[in-house]
């Protein structure tokens, strides 16, 4: 068990090296200039230099290369082009809004997804199979912009359900600390991003839960369930718990999806989390902001993977770490 | 076998109607090039087009060297729609005309290089925006001297005549108003004959707020309702509340020294007093000074009694002295290329005496109403101001800083001792995703103010809806296109006549602007400043083509434009960058 964790662990590492490496130089490939972004009718370009040294940009891509990868063993991050504060600053909070639009979408699709899942399994090809699959392959299939967009014509513009966007109400008093995520306030503004995401990645964990448990029924001790007389029920009971099983390969991958998926939603709804961050970052050459947040999904992603794969062996006696 | 004689059939019949198709084709090119053509000549006297069309492919067609396809660059669809629209209906009225022309889209840290620094293009298409600074024409007039036609420069056109250069000291030294007018005026009238750039529409500028909830509004040159003097003179019609901004672009950097774009000065400008600033009527009015007088190059500045930082800290001489030291010390991008006139600054008590190397008429306006006093406790401290954030900012401004959540907020609370408090008990930017974001919150009144710059055309959305003021304002800002004078055949004073000519300034107010817009008579907007017997360069594609002629370009049978032969070169290329 140790000597594959210190593997593993080992493999982590090295995959998160790799993923600075490649977007280091990746974004500096990229035709452009942070300080050329800012140079215009505003700014005289004579002040280019002085922006680039500010930035750190005129020394050689090597040495820049040498000092993030040491700063960042150190945890620094580097300081945001844009806003001129530390990266880490403005990953922390963007990561914790984007978690609360993130996980209860994740916790949601996943507990729909098994129970409808089931549900439909237990009856394939009915017509309330068909209508429950339909519907959500139809919201997974439809562009998540126009989705989002629609949404909200409907609900906030027209109805006035919800508030139009954002993550509160501009203006009012302000909350601190970890108590925000659950004023109203937020919740209020919470809903109508959160239904939207979570009815988009519904259909990975439906379907997923419906093809394993069409399989599980079929198999031979279910049959002997049948055959001692089990409730419906109960059948249905044993043939989920053994159904769960792909559902936990399938969470890293949605994971990264449902931040992916996020950006989208982020930007029609205004909250203010990292999907919108990364867009903001890009457009404008924020080096740091743009390494710093990609460093931030892979790791995540990175350990989302490790993670899953050490439960499955809990769940699966079959699977042996060696 | 009578099915494959018909299959057979068929093939030679689709064989046919796609050779009569691509025919066809080809001849629905060739024709609207001809009728085009045509307008512009049925005009002028039939013989006019003749000799063109004689002297050039019969005798010596292989001297003749073409006009290569004129390129403006522009932003992209995506990231300026307006100014791609215009840059659009310009190359197609060039083409239209005979001048081959396509437009080149770009991102903007591109077209900042190109443009800006490397000055690669032919035509740049640019929308000079009415910031505060620009109500005195110097940032205009500046643009086109000699001293900024070098690479990293911001004379984009590169168009150098002494004649120019010594009007522009001429009215920087003035001493008198009228003086200075009068070598303004005349600069104006220089670059309206050497059309270094083509002004063609000053836009009117829209603004948008709360009515129903806000009164004792102020109207502004400028943008006319999210200002300063709205900032500190709305006042909430029923309890106390903070005033509430809608904007997209987010606060950047609360560094007053690092920050590099005007969003950002905004901001600093309301928890960071200037010396003087710019009034609601274009006027400069006294601030932090009680009183300055100018003698020469001599600045004497005494500051108002009693002013404090927001930590209670007294404001002094020596912070401002320290502050303009300190701002020119470490290249502040916003500020340091402003106060680089100043050759010294002594403070004693309340009062600044300024030394400039030469008498500058313009440094009131640029420099002393836009540069922000800096604590010296505060800053003193700091040796490398790029690695330091200022997240809790000390300024003397009327609004003092209280929180700010990245790309969602800021806010400012007001500083009740100030000379000048605000009527609102705060100020708070709120970030949107996107505009269409922004008009929504105010019709659903969750913000106050449109902090966005828009034009007077995006807000008819907003028109009618209950509660909310629309003000306008036509803007000292000018679209206009540089013409890069360092190549051919920008270099031709006919060449650049002949296309001022040709853009269809009324077409692009109609289809752009919704007919909301003004059509330039100078690059300088009306009142003050502008010179009043200029008339813009009006449409006129029969005078265009006569200045063409005239200067002995050849308008070839297929669309190509040849420039003139050698022995009928009647080319202007005088005030060409050398």
């Amino acid at each position: 068990m140790t000597p594959y964790l210190t593997k593993r662990l080992g493999v982590m590492v090295f995959t998160l090296w790799i993923v600075v490496t490649v977007t280091f130089f990746l974004f500096r490939a990229v035709p452009g200039d942070p300080s050329l972004v800012l140079i215009g009718p505003e700014i005289e370009a004579s002040a280019a230099d002085s922006i680039r040294e500010s930035f750190g940009l005129d020394r050689s891509l090597g040495v820049q290369y040498w000092s993030y990868l040491t700063n960042a063993l150190q945890g620094d991050l580097g300081m945001s082009f844009r806003y001129r504060v530390p990266v880490s600053t403005v990953l922390s909070e963007k990561l914790a809004n984007t978690a609360v639009l993130v996980l209860p979408a994740m916790l949601v699709a996943f507990g729909l997804g098994a129970l409808l899942g089931s549900l439909t399994a237990s009856r394939p090809n009915s017509r309330l199979d068909r209508l429950i699959t339909q519907l959500f392959l139809s919201i997974k299939s439809a562009p998540s912009f126009w989705l989002a967009t629609m949404a909200l014509v409907i609900f906030s513009l027209s109805l006035g359900l919800t508030p139009s966007g954002g993550m509160t109400t501009p203006g009012a008093p302000r909350v601190e600390g970890f108590e925000r995520f659950f004023s109203g306030d937020v919740l209020s503004h919470l809903i109508l991003p959160l239904v939207i995401l979570a009815a988009i990645f519904t259909v990975e964990p439906l379907m997923t839960m419906r093809t394993s448990m069409i399989e599980i029924l079929n198999d031979d001790f279910l049959e002997f369930g049948h055959a001692k007389g089990f409730s419906r029920s109960r059948i249905t009971l044993h043939a989920a718990r053994n159904s769960l099983l792909p559902m936990v390969s399938l969470v890293p991958s949605i994971a990264g999806h449902l931040i992916a998926g996020s950006v989208i939603i982020e930007i029609v709804f205004s909250w203010p989390g990292m999907g919108r961050e990364i867009v903001d970052a890009v457009n404008r050459f924020d080096y740091p902001m743009m390494q710093g947040t990609f460093m931030a999904i892979a790791a995540l992603a990175i350990l989302v993977n490790a993670v899953a794969d050490i439960v499955y062996t809990y769940l699966d006696p079959r699977v042996r770490l060696t | 076998m009578p099915l494959q004689h018909r299959s057979q059939w068929a093939r030679w019949v689709a064989y046919v109607a796609v050779f009569a198709l691509i025919a066809a084709a080809c001849g629905d090119d060739e024709e609207p090039a001809t009728t085009a053509a045509a307008p512009a000549t049925t005009q002028a006297p039939a013989t006019t087009e003749a000799p063109a069309t004689t002297e050039a492919p019969m005798e010596e067609p292989e001297e003749l060297r073409p006009v290569p396809t004129l390129r403006i660059i522009t932003k992209t669809a995506a990231a300026g729609p307006p100014r791609y629209e215009q840059a659009r209906l310009i190359a197609e009225s060039w083409t239209a005309a005979g001048v081959p022309t396509e437009i080149e889209p770009v991102e903007d840290s591109e077209l900042g290089r190109r443009g800006f620094t490397v000055k690669d293009f032919d035509v740049y298409i640019i929308i000079y925006d009415p910031t505060t600074d620009r109500l005195d024409p110097e940032n205009f007039l500046a643009r086109f001297t000699t001293a900024k036609a070098v690479i990293d420069g911001s004379n984009l056109s590169g168009y150098t005549n002494p004649a120019y250069d010594d009007l522009y000291q001429a009215q920087v030294n003035a001493t008198t108003f009228e003086e200075r007018l009068a070598a303004v005026r005349e600069m104006q009238q220089l670059l309206h004959d050497h059309q270094p750039l083509a002004p063609f529409i000053h836009i009117v500028i829209g603004g948008a707020y709360n009515s129903a909830g806000w009164t004792n509004a102020t109207k502004s040159v400028g943008t006319p309702v999210y200002h300063f003097w709205n900032a500190i003179g709305l006042t909430p019609v029923g309890d106390p509340e903070p005033l509430v901004i809608g904007l997209t672009s987010g606060a950047q950097t609360l560094n007053p020294v690092v920050a590099a774009t005007s969003e950002a000065a905004v901001v600093i400008s309301h928890m960071y007093d200037p010396l003087l600033r710019i009034g609601p009527d274009g006027d400069l009015v006294n601030w932090s000074a009680s009183d300055y007088s100018i003698d020469g190059s001599t600045i004497s500045v005494t500051l108002r009694d009693g002013m404090t930082f927001h930590d209670g800290e007294a404001v002094t001489g020596e912070d401002v002295a320290f502050t303009f030291n300190y701002l020119v010390e470490k290249e502040s991008p916003l500020y340091g290329g402003r106060l680089s006139p100043i050759e010294s600054v002594t403070a004693e008590g309340n009062s600044v005496e300024i030394a400039l190397s030469a008498p500058n008429a313009a440094f009131a306006t640029t420099a002393l109403a836009q540069v922000p006093i800096l604590p010296q406790h505060v800053w003193s401290a700091i040796d490398d101001p790029s690695s330091f954030a200022n997240d809790d900012p000390i300024g003397s401004g009327p609004f003092k800083f209280e929180s700010r959540a990245l790309g969602e907020d800021l806010r400012l609370a007001a500083h009740t001792d100030h000379f000048s408090p605000p009527a609102a008990p705060g100020l708070v930017w709120v970030e949107f995703g996107s505009l269409d974001g922004v008009f929504a919150a105010l019709e659903a009144g969750e913000i106050d103010v449109l902090g966005d710059f828009v034009s007077l055309t995006q807000l008819a959305i907003l028109e009618g809806a209950e509660g909310i003021a629309i003000e306008s304002n036509t803007g000292h800002g000018v679209n206009a296109l540089h013409y890069n004078m360092r190549r051919e055949p920008f270099c031709d004073l006919h060449m650049r006549l002949a296309l001022s000519m040709l853009v269809p300034t009324e077409d692009m107010i109609d289809i752009v602007y919704e007919g909301v817009a003004a059509r330039s008579r100078g690059l300088i907007a009306p009142p003050l400043w502008a010179n009043p017997d200029l008339n813009g360069v009006p449409y006129d594609p029969d005078g265009a083509r006569g200045h063409l002629e005239a200067a002995g370009y050849v308008f070839g049978d297929d669309g190509t434009l040849y420039y003139p032969p050698s022995n009928a070169d009647n080319r202007d290329m005088s005030f060409c960058a050398s």
